[in-house]
C-alpha cells in the first residue's frame, strides 16, 4: 500500500477553511479589479472619434451585409448536448475517486470491490452512450 | 429502492435490454435492426420470468410490498409484450438508403427503459426513488411522441405532451418536498411514521395535507383524470398509433401505483377533519373523470380521440377503487384497491388489443382516424375486426370479459365502502361509454366501405392482437390468476398499513446478499461519526 | 489564527504580480522565439536587447482608441474581457511552488522575526479540490470568449467565439479525464499531495524519477494536448485564425480590452504549465541533484532556502514547458476545424476514458494487494498505446480526407473530363 500518509491537515493552522475560500475570494476579486480598472483607464487615457463608418463592425472594408444573429450549424448544438453527457459523468467521477483511494476512510476501503465494479458499470453505460453517439454520426463534421 | 439487489433483476434485465436493442439499432444490416423486436420481446419474458421467480425474495426486507411489486413488475413486463407487438405496425422511417434514420434501436430501446421504471414504482421505499422512477417512465414518451410520427401534430403532441408532463413533474417534485418537510426525511418508513404520529394527535398538519394534493393532483396528470386532462386527446390523436397504446398503459399505471404508494405513507385514514380534503379530492376527481371521459366521447368522430376520451374515463372508474380504499371489504377482490389493480390490468390488456387492431388498419394516411376509415372493415378483414369488437365490448364491460368482472369488482368495492352514489355513477358511466363504442363495432360491421382499405400487413401485429383479445376472453372467465395476484397485493397494503415498520431507517445494504454478490462484506460496524470527521 | 491568513494573503498578492509580470515578458520571449526560430532578430530598439519593450506595449495599450462597433451588446461586450481575465489570473492559486516551509520556520529578523506555527504550503489556498479548482477556472474561461463573440455583432467574431465554444468544451472532457486518472492513483484531489508523492524514484535502484510522466505518459500526452486546444493556442487556434477569421472573437476589441483577452490566454498558458509540472513533471523535485543535495528523498518541508530552490526548480520547469509551448507555436500549422473535433470526439475521448478505468484498476488491484509497484501503471499505459494503434488499424477509414480539386491549381487540378462537363455547364 504506497497511499499517501495525509500530511495534509483539513485546517493547516486556519481557524476555518473558510478562510481559504476568502482567499480564493480575494484573488478573484484582485483579478476582477486587475480587468475593471484596466479597461476603465484605457476609456479615460485613449481618445475617441466617433463616426457611422467607424462604428459599423469590420467585415473585411465592406459594408457589413445581413445580421449576424442568425441561425447557425445544429452540429454546435449537437457538440453541446454530448458534452452535457460526458461532463455530467466527470462531475460524478469526482466524488467517487474520493471515496474510493482515501486513506483516511478505512472502512470506505473495506468497500472498494463494490465502489470498483459501480464505476465499471458506470463507464459501461457511458460507453454504449459513446457508441450510440458516433453510430448515429454525431461525431460527423465533414 | 429494494434494499436487496436481486429484487431489481426484472429492471436491470430490463436495461441491459434498452442498451442491447439500441446498439443493435444502429447496425446498417437491416436484418439486425428488424431483430430488435425479438429481443426487446426476448427481454422481457426474461423479465417476466425473473419476476415470478424472485416473488418472495424480500418479504423479510422491512419496507418494501413484495406482491404489489411483483405484481407491477408482471403487469410491466407483460403488457408490455402487448405493447412491443402493437409496435410491429410503426413506420420506423423505413428508407433502405438511409439507415441513419432509421429509430427502430431508440424506439425499443426508450419503451424498455419506460418500462423498467413503471416495474420500479412498486419497489420504491424512498420519495426520491419514486421521483426517479415516474421521471424514468415520462421522459421517453416524449420522445416517442415526438418521433413516432414525422407530421406536424405529432410534432404539436410531442411538444404539448413534454411540456405539460415537466409542469406536473414540477407539481409532484413541489408535493414531495412538503411531504419531506413535513417528515423530514424522503424515506417512506420515516413519512408513514410522521403520519401516525400525526394522525394519532387527530390533527394533521396543512403542510402535509398541501403536500398529499399537490402529489394527487401531479400524478392526476398521468393518468389523465379530469380536470388534468386536456392534453389526453391531442396527443393520443398525434401520436403513432402504437406508441398511443403505450401512452393509454404505462403513464396510468405509474401513476396508480404511485398514488398507491404515496397513499400507504398516510395509512389510508385520511377520514376526519381536515385531512378529509383528500379522500374527498380524490371522489371529486373520480366522478369527474368518468363525466368528462365519457360524455366527451361521445362527441368524437375520430376514434383515436374517442379511445383516448375512453382511456379517461377507465382512469375515474380506477379512482373510485382508491377513492374506497384498501379496508372495506376485507380480503376479496372487491376490496379497493383489489379491484383497482384488477381493474388496471385488465385496462391495460383490452386496450392495448384494441389499439393493435387499430394499428393493423391503416385508413388513408399512416393511421385509421376517422370512423369512415374503418365503415365495413368487417367484411374484407373479419379477423382483426373481431378482435377490435372483443377488446371493444370488453371495455363496455360485456358479461365474458375482463371488462365485466373490473367494473363488478369496482361497484362491489364501492358499495362495501358505503359509496353507494358512486357505484350508481360508475353503472351509468358503463351504460354512457357503451354508446360509443358500439359505433365504432357498428361501423365495422354495419356500414358499408366507401373505399379501398389500406392494412399494415404484419403477423407480428396480428399475434398482438389476437393476443389482446384471447387475454381479454381469458381473464373473464379464468380471473383468478389475475386477481390472485391483485388480491394478495392489497392485502400486503392492508397489512402494512394495519401494522406499519417501527420508525427509524432501513438498513442500507442488505449486508449477505452484497457480500455474496460482490465477494465483499461491508464491515459490521457503522463508522461513528468521530471516524468520519477525523481528518 | 491571523498571520497564516495574513501570510497567506501576501503570498497570494505577490503571486499575482509575479504572474502579471511574467505574462509581460512572456510576450517578449514569444516573439523573441519566434524571430529565432524564423531566423531574425526579433524587438531589439526598446532598451537593452529590447528588454523595455513590454513596458512600451503597456502604455500604447492604454493609450490607443477605444472601439465599440454600433451593434454591439454594449454591456456584455464591455464584460467579455472582464470575464475571462478574472478566472485565468485566478488559476494558479492551488499550484504547490515550492513545497512547504517546515513550521516554527521564522521571517527574517528585519521582518519582526514571527515563524510560522504550523507548516506553511507554498501556495496560496489549499483546498480540498485542487485539481476541481483548476478545472474549474479553466472552463470559466469559455464564457468570455462566448461572450466577446456574441455581444460583438461581428459574423467573424461569431464565427470564432462559436467555434471556441465547441472546441474548449470539447477538450475540456479530457483534460479532466486525464487529471482525474492523475488524482485517483494519488487518492486526492490536492494538489500539493500529488507533487510529494513524485518527489521519489521507481525503486532505489532506479535511475527514472517517479513523475506522472512517465507512470502515466498517456495521461500526460492527453493533457498537454488539451491545455494547447484550453488556451487556443497553435495548433488549435481556429477560433483566432487570421487568415479566415482576423482575429476571431476579439476581432472587433481594441485598446486595452483586447490586452486583456491577450493577457488571459497568457495566464492561461502558465497556468497550464504550471499544472503540467506539479501534477506530471514532478513539481519541485530536482531529480538526482537531490541525492546529492539531501543524501536521499527531497524533503516536503524545508527551510527557507530549501524552499527557494524548489520555487527556483519549479518556475524552471514552467518556462521550460512555456518554452515548449512556444516551439510548438512556431513551428506547427493549425488543424481544421473537422480534424479537431475528430481528434477530441473520436481520439482522445475514449484514449482519456481508457487511461481512467485503466488507473482505477491499477488502485483496485493496490487495494486488493496484488500489486503495489508503480512501474505496474507504466506498463498499463504501454499496453493501453498498443490497444489504440490496434483499434486505429481496425477502424473504418474516414471518408473527411477528400481531394478537392481546384480550378488552375498546380497540385490538384480538375481533370479533363470534368473541366469539359463544367465549362459547357457555363
Amino acid at each position: 500500500m504506497t497511499t499517501l500518509a495525509t500530511p495534509q491537515l483539513a485546517v493547516q493552522g486556519f481557524s476555518s477553511l473558510y478562510e481559504i475560500w476568502i482567499l480564493l475570494g480575494i484573488l478573484f476579486l484582485a483579478g476582477l479589479g486587475f480587468g475593471v480598472a484596466n479597461v476603465i483607464i484605457s476609456h479615460i487615457l485613449g481618445p475617441s472619434r466617433k463616426g457611422n463608418v467607424k462604428d459599423s463592425v469590420y467585415e473585411s472594408g465592406v459594408n457589413p451585409v445581413g445580421t449576424t444573429r442568425d441561425r447557425f450549424n445544429v452540429r454546435f448544438y449537437l457538440v453541446a448536448m454530448i458534452f452535457l453527457v460526458f461532463d455530467v459523468e466527470v462531475l460524478f467521477l469526482i466524488p467517487w475517486i474520493s471515496s474510493f483511494n482515501d486513506s483516511r476512510h478505512p472502512w470506505l476501503h473495506a468497500a472498494h470491490g463494490p465502489l470498483f465494479l459501480s464505476v465499471v458499470i458506470f463507464t459501461v453505460i457511458l460507453l454504449v452512450a459513446y457508441i450510440y453517439a458516433w453510430g448515429k454520426g454525431v461525431f460527423k463534421w465533414d | 429502492m429494494t434494499t436487496n439487489i436481486n429484487g431489481m433483476c426484472p429492471e436491470i434485465i430490463m436495461i441491459c435490454g434498452a442498451l442491447i436493442v439500441m446498439l443493435m439499432g444502429l447496425s446498417r444490416n437491416d436484418t439486425v435492426r428488424r431483430s430488435t423486436l425479438g429481443v426487446a420481446v426476448a427481454s422481457l419474458i426474461l423479465a417476466f420470468i425473473a419476476a415470478l421467480r424472485i416473488g418472495g425474495i424480500g418479504t423479510s426486507a422491512g419496507w418494501t410490498l413484495w406482491p404489489l411489486a411483483t405484481y407491477d413488475t408482471l403487469l410491466a413486463s407483460g403488457v408490455g409484450i402487448l405493447t412491443i407487438l402493437c409496435s410491429a405496425g410503426m413506420p420506423f422511417g423505413n428508407e433502405p438508403e438511409k439507415p441513419d434514420r432509421n429509430y427502430r434501436g431508440e424506439y425499443f430501446a426508450l419503451m424498455l427503459t419506460s418500462l423498467a421504471g413503471v416495474s420500479m414504482i412498486g419497489k420504491t421505499t424512498n420519495l426520491i426513488w419514486l421521483f426517479l422512477a415516474l421521471e424514468l417512465v415520462s421522459i421517453p414518451t416524449y420522445i416517442m411522441v415526438a418521433t413516432g410520427r414525422s407530421n406536424t401534430p405529432a410534432q404539436e403532441a410531442g411538444i404539448k405532451y413534454f411540456f405539460l408532463g415537466a409542469l406536473s413533474a414540477a407539481i409532484y417534485l413541489f408535493g414531495f418536498s412538503y411531504l419531506y418537510g413535513f417528515a423530514g426525511s424522503t424515506s417512506y418508513v420515516a413519512i408513514t411514521a410522521a403520519f401516525h404520529a400525526a394522525l394519532a394527535t387527530g390533527h394533521l398538519p396543512y403542510v402535509a395535507i398541501i403536500g398529499l394534493i399537490m402529489v394527487v393532483i401531479g400524478i392526476a396528470y398521468k393518468i389523465a383524470a379530469a380536470p388534468l386532462h386536456y392534453y389526453a386527446p391531442d396527443v393520443y390523436q398525434g401520436a403513432a398509433t402504437p406508441v398511443t397504446a403505450f401512452l393509454s398503459f404505462a403513464p396510468k399505471a405509474t401513476g396508480f401505483f404511485a398514488l398507491i404508494m404515496v397513499f400507504n405513507l398516510t395509512g389510508w385514514r385520511l377520514s376526519g377533519g381536515t385531512a378529509r380534503v383528500v379522500p374527498d379530492l380524490l371522489i371529486v376527481l373520480a366522478v369527474l373523470t368518468m363525466f368528462v371521459g365519457n360524455v366527451l366521447a361521445l362527441l368524437q368522430r375520430n376514434i383515436k380521440r374517442m379511445l383516448a376520451y375512453s382511456s379517461i374515463s377507465h382512469s375515474g372508474y380506477m379512482l373510485v377503487g382508491l377513492a374506497v380504499g384498501p379496508f372495506a371489504a376485507g380480503n376479496s377482490p372487491a376490496s379497493g384497491i383489489s379491484a383497482t389493480l384488477f381493474y388496471l390490468g385488465g385496462y391495460s390488456i383490452m386496450t392495448v388489443g384494441a389499439f393493435a387492431a387499430l394499428t393493423y388498419m391503416q385508413g388513408k394516411s399512416d393511421a385509421a382516424e376517422d370512423l369512415d376509415d374503418i365503415a365495413g372493415i368487417a367484411g374484407e378483414h373479419p379477423f382483426m375486426a373481431a378482435c377490435m369488437a372483443v377488446c371493444l365490448f370488453s371495455l363496455i364491460g360485456m358479461p365474458g370479459t375482463i371488462g365485466f368482472l373490473g367494473k363488478l369488482f369496482i361497484v362491489q368495492s364501492a358499495l362495501a365502502g358505503g359509496h353507494a352514489v358512486l357505484a350508481v355513477l360508475v353503472v351509468i358511466n358503463a351504460a354512457i361509454a357503451a354508446a360509443y363504442y358500439l359505433r365504432i363495432v357498428a361501423a365495422m360491421y354495419i356500414r358499408e366501405p366507401w373505399s379501398p382499405f389500406a392494412v399494415r400487413q404484419s403477423t407480428t401485429l396480428k399475434a398482438g392482437a389476437l393476443l389482446g383479445a384471447v387475454l381479454t376472453v381469458f381473464f373473464g372467465i379464468f380471473p383468478a390468476l389475475l386477481f390472485h395476484q391483485s388480491n394478495s397485493s392489497a392485502a400486503a397494503v392492508r397489512s402494512l398499513v394495519l401494522n406499519p415498520p417501527a420508525g427509524g431507517i432501513v438498513e442500507p445494504v442488505s449486508r449477505r446478499a452484497t457480500g455474496r454478490l460482490l465477494k465483499s462484506p461491508l464491515p459490521a460496524v457503522a463508522p461513528t461519526a468521530a471516524a468520519i470527521s477525523k481528518p | 489564527m491571523v498571520g497564516v491568513f495574513i501570510a497567506h494573503l501576501i503570498f497570494a498578492l505577490v503571486m499575482l504580480g509575479m504572474v502579471t509580470g511574467i505574462i509581460a515578458y512572456l510576450i517578449l520571449l514569444e516573439r523573441k522565439t519566434a524571430a529565432w526560430i524564423q531566423d531574425r532578430i526579433g524587438p531589439n530598439r526598446v532598451g537593452p536587447q529590447g528588454l523595455l519593450q513590454p513596458l512600451a506595449d503597456g502604455v500604447k495599450f492604454i493609450l490607443k482608441e477605444e472601439f465599440m462597433p454600433i451593434h454591439a451588446d454594449k454591456i456584455l461586450f464591455i464584460l467579455a474581457p472582464i470575464v475571462i481575465i478574472a478566472p485565468a489570473l485566478c488559476g494558479f492559486a492551488v499550484i504547490p511552488w515550492g513545497g512547504d516551509l517546515a513550521a516554527g520556520t521564522a521571517l527574517p529578523k528585519f521582518l519582526g522575526g514571527w515563524a510560522f506555527p504550523h507548516t506553511f504550503h507554498v501556495m496560496v489556498a489549499n483546498p480540498q479540490i485542487g485539481v476541481l479548482f483548476v478545472i474549474a477556472m479553466a472552463s470559466l474561461s469559455v464564457y468570455g470568449v462566448v461572450l466577446a463573440g456574441w455581444a460583438s455583432g461581428s459574423k467573424y467574431s461569431f464565427l470564432g467565439g462559436l467555434r471556441a465554444t465547441a472546441q474548449m468544451i470539447s477538450y475540456e472532457i479530457p483534460m479532466v479525464l486525464s487529471l482525474l486518472s492523475v488524482a485517483v492513483v494519488a487518492g486526492t484531489l490536492r494538489l500539493g499531495p500529488i507533487t510529494d508523492l513524485q518527489a521519489t524514484y521507481f525503486s532505489s535502484v532506479s535511475f527514472l524519477p517517479a513523475w506522472n510522466v512517465f507512470t502515466q505518459p498517456v495521461a500526460f500526452l492527453l493533457f498537454v494536448t488539451c491545455i494547447f486546444a484550453e488556451s487556443n493556442r497553435t495548433p488549435f487556434d481556429l477560433a483566432e485564425c487570421e487568415q479566415e477569421l482576423v482575429g476571431g472573437y476579439h476581432t472587433e476589441y481594441s485598446s486595452m480590452k483586447f490586452a486583456l483577452f491577450f493577457l488571459a490566454e497568457y495566464s492561461a498558458m502558465i497556468t497550464g504549465s504550471a499544472v503540467a509540472v506539479a501534477l506530471f513533471l514532478g513539481g519541485w523535485h530536482l531529480p538526482w541533484i537531490d541525492q546529492l543535495l539531501y543524501h536521499g528523498a527531497q524533503p516536503v518541508a524545508t527551510g527557507w532556502l530549501g524552499m527557494l530552490l524548489k520555487f527556483v526548480v519549479f518556475w524552471g520547469k514552467v518556462i521550460a514547458f512555456l518554452f515548449f509551448y512556444m516551439w510548438v507555436r512556431w513551428t506547427l500549422p493549425r488543424f481544421r476545424f473537422d480534424q479537431l473535433m475528430n481528434l477530441a470526439w473520436r481520439g482522445m475521448i475514449p484514449l482519456s476514458l481508457a487511461t481512467f478505468v485503466m488507473a482505477s484498476v491499477f488502485v483496485y488491484l493496490r487495494q486488493e494487494g496484488i500489486i503495489e509497484h508503480r512501474g505496474w501503471l507504466l506498463l498499463g499505459n504501454v499496453v493501453l498505446i498498443g490497444i489504440m494503434f490496434a483499434v486505429t488499424e481496425l477502424r473504418p477509414a474516414d471518408s473527411g480526407n477528400r481531394r478537392m480539386y481546384v480550378l488552375n491549381s498546380r497540385y490538384n487540378p480538375i481533370p479533363a473530363s470534368a473541366k469539359a462537363e463544367l465549362e459547357s455547364a457555363v
